[in-house]
C-alpha cells in the first residue's frame, strides 16, 4: 500500500482491505473456474463453425453502437438535468431510473407490447416491409440502448454536477455563447465522465440477453449475439463450448475495460 | 468626461431566494475605479453578475456609455469579469486560458500570440504561460484571470474580491499593480472588496451595499 | 486532450470497420423477407428442427430462420408481435394458439415421453421411480402447475407410496429442460425428470432411465383444457398471418410430411399409445 496515509494505524488499513481481498478472490475464482474447465476440443468445436464469429461480430458492433448512442443522448440529457430546474424534473429524474431498476426482461416485454400497438406496428413494419426491430438486428441496438442509456445518463449527469458552473459563467463573459461554452469549456472538462458513462453503459449491455431474446429471437447469423450462443449451446448440451464463449466474453470485457481505463486518462473511471 | 459615459444602473430590481434588490440606481463615471463594499450577503456579487449579464434584472435598465445592455446576453456585452478565485479553465494552459476570448472571436494564431504576450507582460506572468492552472498560487491565478479579461479590451472591468485569496504582504503589491493597469488602460473598473486598506489604496469612490440597498457613496481619493 | 482524440478515433475506426465487414444492410431490414421463413420452435424440438432445416436446404433456396425458446413463451410472442411463420411446440400450446386464431393449420409429428436422467455412471444407483425417494437426493422437475412435463411428473408421483419423500427431495422446479439436464450433467442435481428427446442430446454426460408406461395417466393439464398426457403431441403449425406465404407453406408441407424419421431418430415416439 502506498505510504500516503499515516504510518500509524496500519492494522486498521489491513482490516479495511480484507473485504476487498475477499471479493477480488471470489471474482478471480469464478474466472479461473471458467478457464480451467475449457478443453482444447471445446475450443476447436466452438471456432469450427462460423456461427461464433458472426455472434462475436454482432455482439461487438451492436454493443459499441448502442453505447455510443447512449452517450450521445446522455450528454444533452445529463446537462439539462444537471443545470436546469424545470417543472416535472423530479418525475423525469425518477423515470430515468426505471430502466436501471426494472428487470431487463420486463423492459423486453414492454418493447414487444409497444410494437404491437397501432403506433408501434407502424414504426416497426410501416416504414420498412421486412420490419425494423422485431426479429431484426436493429432491435438488438434498440433494446441495448434502452437499458444502457439510463446508466450513461446517471454517470454523465454526475460529471456535469461536479463541474463548477462558474466556468461557464466566465466563458460567457469572455464572448462565448451557450453552444461555444458547451463545446469549449464544458465538454473538455467532463471527458472522464463521458468515458465512464460509455463504459458502464457498454459493460451493462454487452452481456444483455433476456429482453433481446424476446424482441429479436435467436436466429443464427441474424440476431445471434454471444449470450444467445451460450444459451443455444447449453440447450443442446454443449456446455464446454458455451464456456469457451463465456471465456471469450470475459477476455473481450477485460481488454475493453483496460483500454478505456488507460486511454481515459487520470487513471480512474468512477 | 463623456456625457452619459460610464455605467448607469437605473431602478434595477432583482429577487432570488429570499433576497431582493429593489429599485437600485447607481452612476459610475467613465474611467473611474469604483469599489463596492458591504457586509457578507449584502448583494455585491449579485450586483456584479447583473452588470455582467449572468443574472437578469426583473426591472430597470443598465447602460454602458449611454447604450442600454439590459437585454443583451453576457457574450454580447464587452465586459471583463474576474471572479473570486480566478476560475481558470482547468483543462487549458495559462496561455490558452488567456487567449480563450480571442479564439472565440476567431482571431488568427499570430494575432493571438501577440495579444497574449502583451497581456502577460503587463501583469508580469510571461514565465507562467506554459503552466497548467493546477500548479499556480492564488495570486498567480488572479493575475492570469485578469489577463484573460484584459486581453479582450473590455469597456468595463468587474473584479469580484480579486484579492481575497492572497496574503497580506502580496496584497499591497497587487493593489498597486491593479491601479497601474487601470491607469494605463483607462478601463472603468468596479472592484468588490470589504478590506478597508484595499479600498483606500485603489478607489476613486466607493459605495456601501447593505441588504440590497446602497446606503452610502464616498469619495475616497486614494492614498496611492 | 490528445488522448481523448485518439480514443474517439479508435472507437470510430472500430465501429466503421465493423460496419464495413458486417453488412449493415441486413441490420436495416431492407433485405427481402418474402423468401425467408421465421420458425418459432420450442427448445426441446431444436435437434430435429436443425436436421430438417439442413435437409430442406438441399431442396430449396428459402432461408429458414429458427428461434428457440419455451413453447409457452413463443406462443405469447406470436400473440404479442404477430410475427412468425411456423410454430413448433408440444401440447397443449398449439390448441391454445389455434383457439386464439393464431394458427391456420397444424399437424402432429411425434410424441414426447418423460424419462429420469442421472449423471453418467449413475452414482446414486437409481433404477426406477422409487429410488428417487432416497434421502439427500437432489431432484429437479418441471414446474408442477405450469410445465407440461411438470404436471406429468406430479401425476406420476401421486401414484407412488413414497410420494412425500420424493417431493421433499425436489430442489428445483423450473420449466427449462435443458437447464435441468445441464444441472444433472454438472452435478448440481442428482436426478431430474425431463423430456426424453432433450435427454438424448446429453447422452455423453447423462444416463437415461425410462419411466414405465403405467405410471403416466391421461389427466387434465391445467395449462389449457384437457389433453392426453400419455400422448403429449409435438405439433408443427403454420400461423394465420403466413397461411398464404408460399415459402412458409412449402416448408410446412415439407416438415410435416417428409420428416417423420428425423423425429424418430431424435427420441420422439412416432406412434400413439
Amino acid at each position: 500500500m502506498q505510504e500516503n496515509s499515516a504510518s500509524y494505524g496500519r492494522g486498521f488499513d489491513r482490516l479495511l482491505a480484507a473485504p476487498l481481498a475477499a471479493y477480488l478472490l471470489l471474482i478471480v475464482a469464478l474466472i479461473a473456474g471458467v478457464f480451467l474447465t475449457i478443453t482444447r476440443d471445446a475450443i476447436a468445436q466452438a471456432f469450427g463453425e462460423p456461427a461464433l464469429f458472426n455472434a462475436i461480430k454482432l455482439s461487438v458492433v451492436t454493443s459499441v453502437a448502442s453505447a455510443l448512442l447512449s452517450v450521445a443522448v446522455a450528454v444533452p440529457a445529463g446537462y439539462v438535468l444537471s443545470r436546469h430546474r424545470f417543472p416535472g424534473r423530479f418525475l423525469a429524474d425518477t423515470l430515468l431510473d426505471l430502466p436501471i431498476v426494472l428487470p431487463p426482461l420486463v423492459m423486453g416485454l414492454c418493447v414487444l407490447i409497444f410494437f404491437n400497438t397501432a403506433v408501434g406496428r407502424w414504426i416497426d413494419r410501416g416504414l420498412v416491409p421486412g420490419g425494423l426491430f422485431i426479429y431484426r438486428p436493429l432491435g438488438i441496438v434498440l433494446v441495448q440502448f434502452i437499458v444502457g442509456c439510463a446508466f450513461a445518463v446517471r454517470v454523465i449527469k454526475a460529471g456535469f454536477d461536479s463541474l463548477d458552473r462558474r466556468y461557464e459563467e466566465v466563458a460567457m463573459t469572455l464572448g462565448a455563447n451557450r453552444a461555444q461554452t458547451f463545446r469549449k469549456v464544458v465538454l473538455p472538462n467532463v471527458v472522464p465522465s463521458l468515458i465512464a458513462g460509455g463504459v458502464i453503459s457498454w459493460a451493462r449491455i454487452f452481456g444483455l440477453f433476456g429482453p433481446i431474446l424476446l424482441v429479436c429471437g435467436t436466429m443464427r447469423g441474424r440476431t445471434e449475439i454471444m449470450p444467445t450462443t451460450i444459451f443455444l449451446e447449453t440447450s443442446i448440451g454443449r456446455i464446454e463450448v458455451a464456456l469457451v464463449i463465456g471465456a471469450c466474453m470475459i477476455l473481450i470485457s477485460l481488454a475493453t475495460l483496460i483500454v478505456f481505463k488507460r486511454l481515459g486518462g487520470r487513471g480512474y473511471l468512477w | 468626461m463623456v456625457e452619459g459615459g460610464g455605467i448607469k444602473l437605473e431602478g434595477v430590481s432583482f429577487g432570488i431566494g429570499g433576497f431582493t434588490i429593489e429599485d437600485l440606481s447607481l452612476s459610475i463615471r467613465d474611467g473611474e475605479y469604483f469599489v463596492l463594499t458591504g457586509p457578507n450577503g449584502a448583494g455585491k456579487t449579485i450586483l456584479i453578475k447583473l452588470i455582467a449579464g449572468l443574472l437578469r434584472p426583473a426591472d430597470g435598465e443598465i447602460k454602458v456609455r449611454g447604450a442600454p445592455i439590459t437585454g443583451l446576453p453576457p457574450w454580447e456585452r464587452n465586459i471583463g469579469y474576474v471572479p473570486q478565485d480566478g476560475v481558470l479553465f482547468p483543462n487549458r494552459s495559462v496561455c490558452r486560458n488567456i487567449r480563450f476570448g480571442l479564439e472565440v472571436r476567431g482571431q488568427g494564431k499570430d494575432q493571438m500570440r501577440q495579444a497574449v504576450e502583451r497581456a502577460a507582460d503587463m501583469l508580469a506572468i510571461g514565465h507562467l504561460l506554459d503552466r497548467m492552472p493546477a500548479g499556480l498560487s492564488g495570486g498567480e491565478c488572479q493575475k492570469v484571470s485578469l489577463a484573460r479579461a484584459l486581453v479582450l479590451k473590455p469597456e468595463l472591468l468587474l473584479l469580484d474580491e480579486p484579492l481575497s485569496a492572497i496574503d497580506e504582504d502580496a496584497r499591497d503589491a497587487l493593489c498597486r499593480e491593479l491601479l497601474a493597469i487601470q491607469h494605463e488602460t483607462a478601463i472603468t473598473t468596479i472592484h468588490v472588496s470589504h478590506n478597508r486598506k484595499e479600498i483606500e489604496l485603489v478607489a476613486d469612490r466607493a459605495a456601501v451595499l447593505k441588504d440590497g440597498k446602497i446606503t452610502d457613496i464616498m469619495d475616497v481619493g486614494r492614498k496611492a | 486532450m490528445a488522448k481523448e482524440i485518439v480514443l474517439v478515433i479508435v472507437l470510430v475506426a472500430a465501429l466503421a470497420a465493423g460496419i464495413v465487414f458486417f453488412p449493415i444492410r441486413g441490420m436495416l431490414g431492407t433485405a427481402a423477407s418474402k423468401d425467408e421463413v421465421i420458425v418459432l420452435c420450442g427448445g426441446s424440438m431444436r435437434a430435429p428442427l436443425e436436421e430438417i432445416i439442413d435437409r430442406y436446404a438441399e431442396v430449396s433456396d428459402h432461408a429458414i430462420l429458427a428461434n428457440y425458446g419455451g413453447s409457452g413463451e413463443l406462443c405469447a410472442q406470436i400473440q404479442k408481435t404477430g410475427m412468425g411463420d411456423i410454430y413448433i411446440c408440444h401440447d397443449p400450446f398449439m390448441a391454445w394458439a389455434a383457439d386464439r386464431g393464431l394458427i391456420d393449420s397444424w399437424a402432429g409429428v411425434g410424441y414426447l415421453d418423460v424419462v429420469i436422467i442421472v449423471p453418467k455412471g449413475n452414482p446414486k444407483k437409481i433404477g426406477g421411480l422409487k429410488d428417487l425417494a432416497q434421502p439427500d437426493l437432489r431432484l429437479g422437475v418441471g414446474n408442477r402447475i405450469y410445465s407440461t412435463s411438470g404436471v406429468i411428473a406430479n401425476n406420476i408421483l401421486k401414484k407412488l407410496d413414497c410420494r412425500d419423500d420424493i417431493i421433499e427431495n425436489i430442489r428445483m422446479e423450473t420449466k427449462g429442460h435443458q437447464q435441468r439436464c445441464t444441472d444433472v450433467a454438472m452435478g448440481t442435481l442428482d436426478a431430474s425428470i425431463v423430456w426424453g428427446p432433450v435427454a438424448e442430446l446429453f447422452t455423453e454426460k447423462l444416463d437415461i432411465i425410462p419411466i414405465p408406461v403405467e405410471y403416466v395417466d391421461a389427466v387434465t393439464s391445467p395449462t389449457y383444457g384437457k389433453s392426453d398426457l400419455r400422448n403429449v403431441k409435438v405439433t408443427i403449425g403454420i400461423t394465420s398471418r403466413s397461411k398464404d406465404k408460399p415459402a412458409a407453406r412449402e416448408f410446412y408441407e415439407f416438415a410435416t410430411s417428409e420428416c417423420e424419421d428425423v423425429f424418430r431418430r431424435r427420441g420422439f415416439r412416432t406412434s400413439k399409445r
